[in-house]
């Protein structure tokens, strides 16, 4: 409980809270406008972090990464464009409401539900991390392998629209990681006589490419498009109180989905907000009304997704492995100043831990706040022009590229996973897999080797431990359940 | 998009061909976990998956079996349109930031960020030359103010400053 107290006197002294409102409003910011998202606002913090204390860099992610789920209804409502991908369930419900002149109610219910979403998310966080970080404290060299074998058969199931496009770009990744020298032999693997190569591809320029440059290249599609723009006055911006207990039972279970999904790493918002939707529609007495502007609509989706933030935490901090795409751009960003999330990290750094729990929560209410603040600016702040604003992004991105390394190799590695990423994207592959593939692999075979060594080679020690066997078993599960799947969607598309 | 997983299927299989046949030349170890271990599962996955998208992909080519294409559900967000103004507008954007990776150490930031920002503000539609004068060189100055001068990140200097 003190060292709580301590993360609230950290938290709330002028500088810090300064960075934690500061990130929320910026996450709020690249969240609403379309084409950029909480990844990138993270990316776009990059060339700052050097310069801030660790738990300080924690509190003004943490803001962007919650400000930036509910940012992204703001556009799905005014403009019927999703901000994020997973505010693109909020569209739904949410323009046909704008539609009929309740945008100021639609945003205020996606707000509430974004805030509760959030607290419960961060409760769930606050109370689930120290738990799994126990255990995870106690795991050998074998387990963790088979902890990342679990991880890296999550791809399968994270892999959206093809089983085989996600399994590709998982294995594209791992080949990725492998560039680089080899641990245990020291021999520097397929860095072609590049000095630069010899210590891997550098994990900062290909998130930044494969997340933000890639998205700049993809709204080169949208030039010379009319930009859509929401002429209504915005009014009633909250809810009544019979509307709001109407729609706390969706709320609430909406939000414990999305923590749910958001702790199974490598899936995200955008599953949880459309899970949630259905879920919404299905147990409705009206769910014909659904699509047309019914409230429920808005509020399942955002619960949703600011439920996945806590969640999305919770293997970052304990395992080291990220959520979703936002922790994963996250992880880079503190390997980058020199905190590796982990296990190690509760008892090293309780500090950080702490100050980040209650940093999270406090974002939740500045979030609300800012968001009620706001509400009638966004109509005009919708309308920067992408002629201004994607250049200015793309110069950030390679700013922040090179003032993580001072290297110019680092804006070619950058600029190259850009146009990759652009291509996983435009035909089906998924980038989060990639990214996955990209971050687990090393960690996957330097675990592998480690226990490898404690056993003298012999293979057979990998299944002896009960925790590392369960992991294997939750392995070939996720496999299982991800081949059925694509049989069901092949039977019914016929 | 069945050309396109071709592509990719040949392209994805050539690589993890030369990616394996270079494990040939790295060294062995008898103890632990040799470096060619997993490398040499990454890249047999990797090669068996493409094979089996470039069959799927033939096959479906072929017609002998209607096939739905793999993974054709766009995310319904940002979903690329294609044409010849937008590829050429692509291929641009790439080349301008090629070569502003290029001449940013010789030429420095100042000097070498204004042309990169008005190039791409040009690629992305935009008409209005005050503007475009007024972002890109105010832009590259902020920037260079902000990280240069207040964070001391050491950005590359124009050859006089």
């Amino acid at each position: 409980m003190s060292a709580l107290l301590q993360g609230l006197a950290y938290v709330f002294s002028p500088v810090h809270f300064l960075f934690l409102v500061v990130g929320t409003a910026a996450g709020i910011l690249v969240g609403a406008i379309p084409g950029l998202s909480g990844s990138t606002g993270i990316i776009l913090l990059l060339p700052f972090l050097p310069t801030l204390e660790p738990a300080v860099s924690l509190l003004a992610m943490s803001g962007i990464f919650c400000g930036s789920m509910f940012g992204g209804s703001i556009s799905a409502i005014l403009v019927s464009t999703p901000g994020t991908p997973s505010a693109a369930a909020t569209v739904m419900d949410g323009y046909p409401m704008a539609q009929k002149g309740e945008a100021g109610k639609a945003i205020g219910i996606a707000l509430i539900a974004s805030t509760i979403g959030g607290v419960l998310s961060t409760l769930c966080m606050i109370f689930v991390s120290p738990q799994l970080a126990g255990i995870a404290l106690e795991f050998g060299p074998d387990e963790y392998f088979a902890l990342m074998l679990f991880g890296l058969t999550v791809i399968a199931s994270v892999s959206g629209a093809s089983l085989l496009k996600g399994l590709i770009s998982g294995f594209f990744g791992l080949l990725v990681g492998l560039v680089g020298m080899d641990e245990v032999s020291g021999y520097a693997r397929y860095s072609f006589g590049f000095p630069a190569l010899m210590s891997g591809l550098p994990l900062l320029p290909v998130l930044i490419g494969v997340f933000a440059i890639a998205q700049v290249f993809s709204n080169l599609t949208g030039v010379g498009k009319q930009q859509k723009r929401y002429q209504q006055r915005i009014r009633g911006v909250l809810p009544s109180w019979q509307e709001f207990k109407r729609l706390l039972p969706v709320i609430v279970p909406s939000s414990f989905l999305g923590v749910l999904i958001g702790i199974i790493p490598g899936t995200g918002g955008s599953i949880a907000s459309w899970m949630a939707y259905n879920e919404a529609k299905r147990f409705s007495r009206d769910p014909d009304s659904f699509g047309k502007g019914n409230p429920a609509g808005i509020a399942a989706p955002e619960a949703a997704n600011n439920g996945t933030t806590g969640g999305a935490m919770v293997p970052m901090l304990t395992l080291g492995i990220p959520g979703d795409v936002i922790t994963a751009v996250m992880l880079g960003a503190l390997v980058l100043i020199g905190v590796r999330p982990g296990p190690l990290l509760f008892t090293q750094r309780p500090d950080i831990i702490h100050s980040l729990f209650v940093g999270f929560m406090v974002a939740q209410f500045v979030m609300f706040g800012l968001g009620l603040a706001t509400i009638r600016l966004w109509p005009r702040l919708l309308l920067v022009p992408g002629s201004v604003l994607y250049p200015l992004v793309l110069a950030l991105c390679f700013l922040g590229t090179f003032s993580a390394s001072n290297s110019v190799f680092d804006l070619f590695v950058a600029l190259a996973f850009g146009l990759i990423g652009y291509f996983v994207n435009r035909y089906g592959f998924s980038a989060a897999a990639l990214i996955l593939g990209v971050i687990l692999g090393p960690l996957a075979e330097r675990e592998l080797g480690a226990a490898l060594i404690i056993a003298h080679g012999d293979w057979s020690q990998l299944f002896r431990s009960p925790l590392a066997l369960a992991f294997h078993g939750l392995s070939l599960l996720s496999v299982a359940y991800s081949l059925a799947r694509t049989r069901r969607r092949k039977k019914t598309t016929g | 998009m069945g050309t396109s997983d071709i592509v990719a299927g040949v392209i994805l299989l050539a690589l993890s061909a030369a990616f394996f046949a270079a494990t040939f030349s790295f060294p062995r170890l008898t103890v632990a976990l040799s470096p060619t271990v997993f490398p040499r599962f990454v890249t047999v996955g990797l090669s068996l998956l493409s094979l089996a998208l470039l069959l799927h992909s033939l096959r479906r080519r072929m017609g002998r079996r209607r096939t739905p294409p793999v993974g054709r559900e766009q995310p319904a967000a940002g979903s690329p349109a294609t044409g010849l103004s937008f590829a050429l507008r692509f291929l641009l954007l790439a080349a301008a930031g090629l070569l502003y990776a290029l001449l940013l150490e010789p030429a420095g930031y100042l000097l070498a960020t204004p042309p990169f920002l008005a190039a791409a503000m040009l690629l992305f539609g935009e008409r209005r030359w005050p503007r475009l004068a007024l972002v890109s060189i105010l832009g590259a100055a902020f920037l260079y103010a902000v990280f240069r001068l207040l964070f001391r990140v050491p950005l590359p200097r124009t050859p006089w400053y």
